[in-house]
C-alpha cells in the first residue's frame, strides 16, 4: 500500500493511497494517515489510485476524517474508481466525507 | 468439477494468521478464471473480505463444535471452508466455520446516520454485506456457522 504527502497551495495537503485498502492495506496506513490529519486542517486523500475498499479502510479515513475535524478541518475523498464510491455510498461515507472529482473541486470546498 | 450447469470452487482455510488475504487471492483466481463483471467481482471480494475477517478477528472457536481429541489439552484450530459456486446466472459464495455462534443475517448493521463527531469509527463490514450481496441467508450447522452469500449476473 502507498502512502505519499504532498503540500499544495492553499495549506491543502494531500495524501495520495495506491493499491488495496483491505485488512492489510489498513493497517498498514492507518497510523500515518491518522498523524497527518491530525496535523492539518484541509486534508484530501486522493484515492484514485485505490483498487479495492473494506471495512477496515473506512474505518482508517473515518478515524483520519475525525482527527482533521478536531482541528476544525475537513477531510475530503478525491476521485475514488467505480467500486470503491460504491462501497463509500453504501455505508454513507460520503455523507461525512464529501467526495470531490478534482482539485479545483477541493479548492471550492475549502473557499480558496 | 463442471457438470454442464454449475462448476465450484472449494478450499479450507485453518488457523488465523493470513488467512485473510489468501483468502482474498483465491477468490481473485477464481474471478480471473471465469471473467465476472468488475462489479459482481468486487462485491463477492468484499463480502470475503467482510465474511472472513470476522470469523477470524471476533469468532474463535467453539469448542463445543471440534473437541479436542482424548489426552489433548490444545485448543481446536479454526477452520473456514469457502465455496464459490458459479451458476448460469447468479455465483454462490458459501463460508463455514468452526467458530462461535454469529448470525450475520440477524445482526444489527446499518450505514452512517450520524454527524461525523458522534461516528464511531468501525463496524460497517456487515452493513457492506447486506448492502452488496443479492441474497444472504444463515444457518448453524453441527460443525459451526454457515453462511450463504449469492451475487446475481
Amino acid at each position: 500500500m502507498k502512502f505519499e504527502v504532498v503540500d499544495l497551495e492553499g495549506g491543502i495537503t494531500k495524501v495520495t493511497l495506491a493499491g488495496r485498502l483491505d485488512i492489510d492495506g489498513a493497517a498498514a496506513v492507518e497510523r500515518e494517515l491518522n498523524a497527518t490529519a491530525a496535523r492539518n486542517d484541509r486534508v484530501v486523500v486522493d484515492l484514485s489510485q485505490v483498487t479495492f475498499l473494506a471495512s477496515l479502510g473506512i474505518r482508517a479515513l473515518v478515524t483520519g476524517a475525525k482527527a482533521t475535524a478536531a482541528n476544525g478541518g475537513k477531510l475530503l475523498l478525491l476521485n475514488p474508481q467505480p467500486n470503491v464510491e460504491k462501497v463509500l455510498r453504501a455505508t454513507n461515507v460520503d455523507k461525512v466525507m464529501p467526495i470531490v472529482r478534482d482539485l479545483e473541486e477541493v479548492a471550492a470546498v475549502f473557499l480558496l | 468439477m463442471a457438470d454442464g450447469s454449475e462448476t465450484a470452487w472449494r478450499r479450507e482455510f485453518v488457523g488465523v494468521t493470513g488467512v485473510v488475504g489468501s483468502a482474498a487471492r483465491w477468490l481473485d483466481s477464481i474471478v480471473t478464471r471465469l471473467g465476472l463483471p468488475d462489479g459482481q467481482a468486487n462485491a463477492m471480494q468484499v463480502c470475503l473480505e467482510e465474511l472472513v475477517s470476522n470469523i477470524v478477528r471476533h469468532g474463535g472457536v467453539d469448542p463445543a463444535s471440534a473437541p479436542p481429541g482424548p489426552g489433548s489439552d490444545a485448543a481446536p484450530a479454526l477452520a473456514i471452508s469457502i465455496c464459490v459456486a458459479a451458476l448460469p446466472d447468479r455465483i454462490v459464495l458459501t463460508i463455514e466455520d468452526n467458530g462461535r455462534r454469529f448470525d450475520v443475517v440477524q445482526a444489527p448493521a446499518g450505514p452512517i446516520d450520524a454527524p461525523l463527531e458522534c461516528v464511531v469509527p468501525g463496524g460497517l463490514g456487515i452493513q457492506l454485506v447486506k448492502s452488496l450481496a443479492s441474497s444472504l441467508r444463515y444457518c448453524r450447522i453441527e460443525t459451526g456457522n454457515r453462511v450463504v452469500a449469492e451475487f446475481a449476473s
